[in-house]
């Protein structure tokens, strides 16, 4: 296979040419909503291929080690073993984008019962989750970029 | 439906009840997620009136599901109220005259909040204290002539409580895969209820995109399809959220004023109505438009929908929830030092 021009690129001239020749050939206002979305899909797809994989591999990478931490360190609630459990049981061994996005998945069912455990606690392991959540959702965030509503 | 198609069967619906003249300049006007609204004219010689009809969107490009018939119902007794809220004359509930159940309503003249802020036809702070002002006209309504289906003002206000946040925990476990930002949220909102209040009549999808301003300067509140007896925080609440969205953030923007001047208009206490309760609902208000938003995309993931702005109400979604999360932290630190409810001590006054 060709990598090169890059995901990024080719979506970058598709961006450039719905732009540049497309958006100023329709004059329907209802269309013109549609291709602003398009637009915007296309620039959130950007950010995504370039980042996510190494996001989610990340994020499940840091959420099973806190888990692992606090079975080891701490009463540990069972939610937060059943899930870890079930993640050790399911986890793909794959670097393709289902198989990490599938593992993303079952380390977000980790994350949510820690954060329902520790939804009280100001200790280290509390602050740890609402850290791994707050950077999972900026990452979000990063993904969107520049946005304002178009209403459809 | 084609727009010729509406045209046609305006005409006949409209000469069935006894309006004459022809139907013009039926034009959509374009915004809101929800219904499509159309403008027109209708009339002959120099009597002309201007009308909008709202209709239901076809069901596979439907993001939310109301009941057109109750919406009537509710805008029928706000029209008896007095309510600032624009004349309703006539409705197809089942659909069998226009196509799909709409109603027919006065057309109002003017901008809404939204586009008179952002080309600068008034200063956002007095945009402000019209919304404040409007939203306790409505929120001091006596609900005994509505709907039952909305509910009764005066219920209990931990059971409404405990219902949205049920509802934000239902909407986690019926969603594609799990969703640690709503599980938290759910376990962050029930920990940090503010001081109770009465419920009463809201809006629901109170925003500055709903809020018309008359050239007389008087205000008028449209779509009323998420009407319902709640907190009257939620307003508030909810037209921050969409105001994040879609700037300027009109209420966010002068939320002192707004909360010292709706404590003044109705009597509510400056420890139940104060910036860090109305952020709380910020929070809180998600659930209504953004479950359904969460709904669509898990139906477009699923292959059940190809519905593009599904795919397209990913960015909004994200952005909201960064907004909910910086919210429970600025709070949750607030609260840290004084855990307790948002606010103090307890509010019985109705607003």
């Amino acid at each position: 296979m060709m990598s090169k021009p890059s995901t990024v690129q080719l979506i970058s001239v598709i961006r450039e040419h719905l732009s540049d020749a497309i958006a100023p050939a329709v004059s329907d206002a209802g269309q013109q909503k549609l291709l602003a979305m398009i637009d915007h899909l296309l620039q959130t797809i950007a950010v995504r291929a370039e980042h996510e994989i190494d996001w989610m591999i990340n994020h499940v990478h840091d959420v099973v080690a806190l888990a692992d931490d606090m079975v080891n360190t701490a009463s540990t609630p069972g939610a937060v073993i059943e899930a870890l459990d079930r993640y050790r049981e399911q986890h793909q061994v794959s670097l393709t984008a289902s198989a990490v996005t599938a593992n993303y998945g079952l380390a977000a069912a980790v994350l949510a019962a820690i954060l329902e455990a520790t939804v009280t606690d100001t200790g280290e392991h509390g602050s740890a989750a609402r850290r791994l959540l707050q950077r999972d959702v900026a990452r979000g965030v990063q993904v969107v970029g520049e946005f304002e509503l178009v209403p459809p | 439906m084609e727009t010729s198609q509406l045209w046609d069967r305006l005409g006949r619906f409209l000469a069935v009840r006894g309006v004459s003249g022809q139907v013009q300049a039926l034009t959509p006007i374009v915004g809101g997620f929800s219904q499509i609204t159309y403008r027109f004219s209708v009339g002959d010689g120099d009597r002309q009136r201007d009308y909008v009809v709202r209709c239901d969107r076809p069901g596979g490009a439907q993001l939310t599901t109301t009941d057109r018939a109750l919406e009537f119902r509710v805008i029928e007794a706000l029209n008896a109220a007095a309510a600032p809220v624009p004349r309703v004359r006539w409705a197809d509930l089942s659909g069998a005259e226009l196509g799909t159940p709409a109603m027919v309503s006065d057309f109002i003249e003017g901008p809404n909040f939204l586009q008179a802020a952002r080309s600068g036809l008034r200063p956002t702070a007095e945009l402000a204290e019209l919304a404040t002002r409007a939203a306790a006209q409505i929120h001091r309504l006596d609900t005994a002539g509505f709907p039952v289906e909305i509910g009764r003002d005066g219920g209990d206000w931990d059971g409404y409580i405990d219902t949205r946040i049920q509802a934000w925990r239902d909407l986690e476990a019926r969603q594609a895969e799990r969703m640690p930002v709503l599980r938290y949220l759910a376990c962050w909102l029930d920990l940090h209820r503010p001081e109770p209040v009465p419920l009463c009549l809201i809006h629901g999808e109170y925003s500055t995109a709903n809020l018309m301003l008359q050239p007389s300067g008087a205000v008028s509140v449209i779509d009323w399809e998420f009407a319902h007896v709640g907190d009257p925080r939620m307003d508030f609440g909810w037209c921050i959220q969409r105001g994040g969205k879609e700037p300027p953030n009109v209420v966010a923007d002068h939320l002192d004023l707004v909360c010292r001047r709706y404590c003044e208009l109705t009597g509510m206490s400056e420890t139940a109505m104060n910036p860090a309760a109305v952020s709380y609902f910020v929070v809180l208000s998600g659930l209504r438009a953004f479950g359904a938003v969460l709904d669509g995309i898990t139906r477009f993931t699923k292959g059940d929908s190809s519905l593009l702005l599904s795919a397209y109400l990913v960015s909004p979604w994200s952005l909201a929830c960064d907004q909910w999360l910086q919210i429970t932290e600025t709070l949750g630190s607030a609260a840290r030092q004084r855990p307790t409810r948002i606010g103090a001590g307890h509010s019985g006054e109705r607003p």
